[in-house]
């Protein structure tokens, strides 16, 4: 017993972790690089229509997306192939509809850089628990972009849902269990038929040494080494063979019969529509970004020119997912313990900016989030350039949406 | 010398247990692995099971352990069993991981994730090689009638999935609309190979040039690996039994 005590523990340690890993509470947010996270795809807006609901309920997931002006010259983009997806953690949803300006996405599409799009997912709620839910956009050779993420508690029972869909037919079938009584019947008889082969052989016993004895013999006196084989054996194959071709006629011929017409699987590209850059009446240049690594402070130096007819200020910059919100003009907390919201993240220097005018303005991004996001990252990469969305609100409710970028200096003390 | 005989065929009844058992493990570790890195997604979505690529890459990578094993098992034992075998434990470990991993763990369901059948596939390769006792005929005609075979056989279970439905409206399959609802979030659209390459220009005629391409590849594999088999069963430490 003492010998086995050591192996055991050493086993038992290795598998225990995993009683322990009950959540994924990550969709790998965080280990991508900085440069991919403020510099792709700019999502704002996002809207969950709630937060708690029950199986078979709905939730809806809306917003923009603005694919980034500054997108990294090394990485495909948007223009290539993209599919609008959901990050979650299983078919804890279905995906009832989802489109992008009004375009359907059951196919992939491409967009265009620096343009502002609309998107909504539907979704119905399939299994209970909690769930982080990210509308992300996934671009092919780039990866997966992930928006920001929201949990959301799915009460009720998972045996409840009812997934039914009408063929153009009229044959109302529910896709959890679909076709699931003819998949198993005709796997069973290819097993009966295959074990009934297998059968045949295997019961002549001994089998395996006796054979090689035999065949051995007869080809060291030079005479047929397939002798062992007896004449039944090849009239059982050849029943086999005929019972074989039978069934797979038979099968055919009612799958033709009950399913006359069938349609291939669908492959294609969607389209949504070209469209210009987003029409805006201020004119907003980076002269200088840096970012003070002790203070966690991201400076941004704008020159703003302000071509409305009432004076704006800076609400909030968002980069990577991240939220910096002026508390001065709005007052936003974050929805829940992952949701990257800094409410009082947001300082300018120089605003606001009358109407006519044209100012400078320092913005600071301040916050313990550039660290615990891994963005002080930015610092390693390659080209140094950084980007993000600056929210401008006007005296009128009126609100642009601005991208800006360029390069970032480090500040190490 | 009864008493010998006796003992000889118990020792020998022990030993086809052993040998068996162990060739069925080893099969059924292996082949479904092998399978998983190669062909894996054709065969574990059921919007991947189109008209162009899952009646071909599936059935001429899976060849490739039945060709091997039925030169070990014609050569030594004159048994035409390797194929069935293979595609059995391949079957039966798929069923398990199906359910295990993409029902019960995963959560998607079985009419999304239900694994193809090639049992009959592998009955007939391996009644071709004791019916003609040639490994030259059954590569000819045994291999190619694997390799075109897939589809029909699989057609009774995957005619509903090709039901057209008219979803918001576009018209989907079936199986279609399963990708779609389902979410695979590491698996976009665009990753699905699906219905691509220029045999769209032989209008409807898709399914059958892919079954007579897979048949031919498959005749090619299956004497590859026959030989690549031969080469590994060669006595070379045990002289004698």
């Amino acid at each position: 017993m003492n010998k086995l005590k050591r192996p055991a523990l050493v086993f038992f340690c290795l598998i225990a972790p995993s009683f322990f890993c009950l959540d994924t509470l990550a969709h790998g947010e965080r280990a991508q690089q900085a440069n991919l996270r403020m510099r792709t795809v700019n999502w704002y807006d996002i809207e969950m229509s709630r937060t708690k609901l029950d199986v078979n309920e709905e939730l809806v997931i809306s917003g923009h997306i603005r694919p980034s002006k500054f997108w990294p010259e090394h990485i495909p983009s948007v223009d290539g192939k993209v599919f609008l997806n959901l990050g979650a953690s299983g078919p804890n949803f279905i995906r009832q509809f989802s489109h992008i300006d009004g375009v359907s996405m059951i196919q992939s599409t491409s967009l265009e850089l620096g343009r502002d799009y609309e998107f909504k997912l539907v979704l119905k709620a399939r299994r209970p628990g909690r769930f982080h839910v990210h509308p992300i956009l996934s671009v092919e050779g780039a990866g997966t972009m992930v928006g920001p993420g929201i949990w959301v508690e799915v009460g009720g029972s998972g045996a409840d849902f009812v997934n039914e869909v009408e063929t153009m037919f009229g044959r109302k079938i529910d896709l959890e269990t679909f076709n699931l009584d003819v998949i198993f019947t005709w796997h069973a008889i290819w097993f009966v038929i295959g074990g009934a082969w297998i059968f045949y052989w295997v019961r002549k016993r001994p089998l395996l040494i006796s054979r090689m004895r035999q065949i051995e013999a007869a080809e060291a006196d030079g005479g047929d080494s397939n002798g062992i084989l007896t004449p039944q054996d090849r009239r059982v194959a050849i029943g086999f063979v005929v019972v074989t071709f039978l069934v797979i006629a038979i099968g055919y011929q009612w799958a033709e019969s009950r399913h006359p017409i069938t349609t291939p699987l669908r492959t294609a590209k969607v389209n949504v529509p070209k469209k210009d850059e987003p029409a805006t009446n201020l004119n907003v240049t980076l002269n200088q970004a840096r970012y003070r690594i002790p203070g966690r402070s991201f400076r941004m130096d704008l020159t703003v020119e302000n071509n409305t007819n009432t004076t704006i200020t800076v609400s909030e910059f968002s980069t990577a997912n991240l939220r910096f919100i002026n508390p001065q003009v709005r007052q936003l907390s974050p929805a829940d313990s992952h949701d990257l919201v800094a409410p009082n993240g947001l300082r300018i220097e120089g605003g606001p900016i009358p109407a006519g005018k044209t100012s400078e303005v320092s913005v600071f991004a301040e916050d313990a989030l550039w660290e615990t996001q891994r963005l002080t990252q930015m610092i390693n990469d390659p080209d140094s350039v950084i980007a993000g969305l600056l929210f401008f609100v006007g005296d009128d409710g009126s609100r642009e949406v601005i991208e800006v970028g360029g390069s970032m200096l480090p500040v190490f003390h | 010398m009864s008493k010998q005989s006796a003992l000889r065929d118990k020792l020998e009844r022990s030993t086809d247990i052993f040998l068996l058992t162990a060739v069925v493990f080893a099969v059924a570790g292996a082949t479904p692995f092998v399978m998983a890195v190669t062909m894996g997604d054709w065969e574990y979505w059921v919007d991947w099971k189109d008209r162009r690529f899952w009646p071909l890459v599936p059935i001429v990578l899976l060849i490739i352990f039945p060709a091997g094993l039925s030169a070990v098992f014609w050569t030594r034992f004159r048994l035409p069993i390797a194929c069935t075998v293979v595609v059995l434990c391949y079957s039966l470990m798929r069923w398990v991981s199906t359910y295990l991993n993409f029902h019960v763990f995963a959560g998607y369901p079985i009419s999304f994730v239900w694994p193809s059948v090639f049992i009959p596939m592998a009955i007939i390769l391996d009644c071709s090689l004791i019916i003609t006792r040639s490994v030259f005929v059954t590569g000819f005609c045994g291999a190619f009638m694997w390799g075109v075979l897939v589809y029909p056989v699989n057609w009774p279970m995957l005619a509903g999935f090709h039901e057209p439905i008219n979803y918001h409206g576009e018209m989907l399959t079936a199986a279609d609309l399963l990708g779609f609802e389902y979410i695979r979030t590491s698996l976009p659209e665009y990753v699905r190979i699906v219905e691509r390459t220029v045999l769209r220009t032989f209008g409807d005629a898709v399914t059958p040039l892919t079954a007579v391409f897979a048949g031919f590849l498959s005749v090619l594999m299956y004497y590859l690996w026959w030989l690549i088999g031969s080469k590994l069963n060669r006595q070379t430490w045990v002289k004698q039994i």
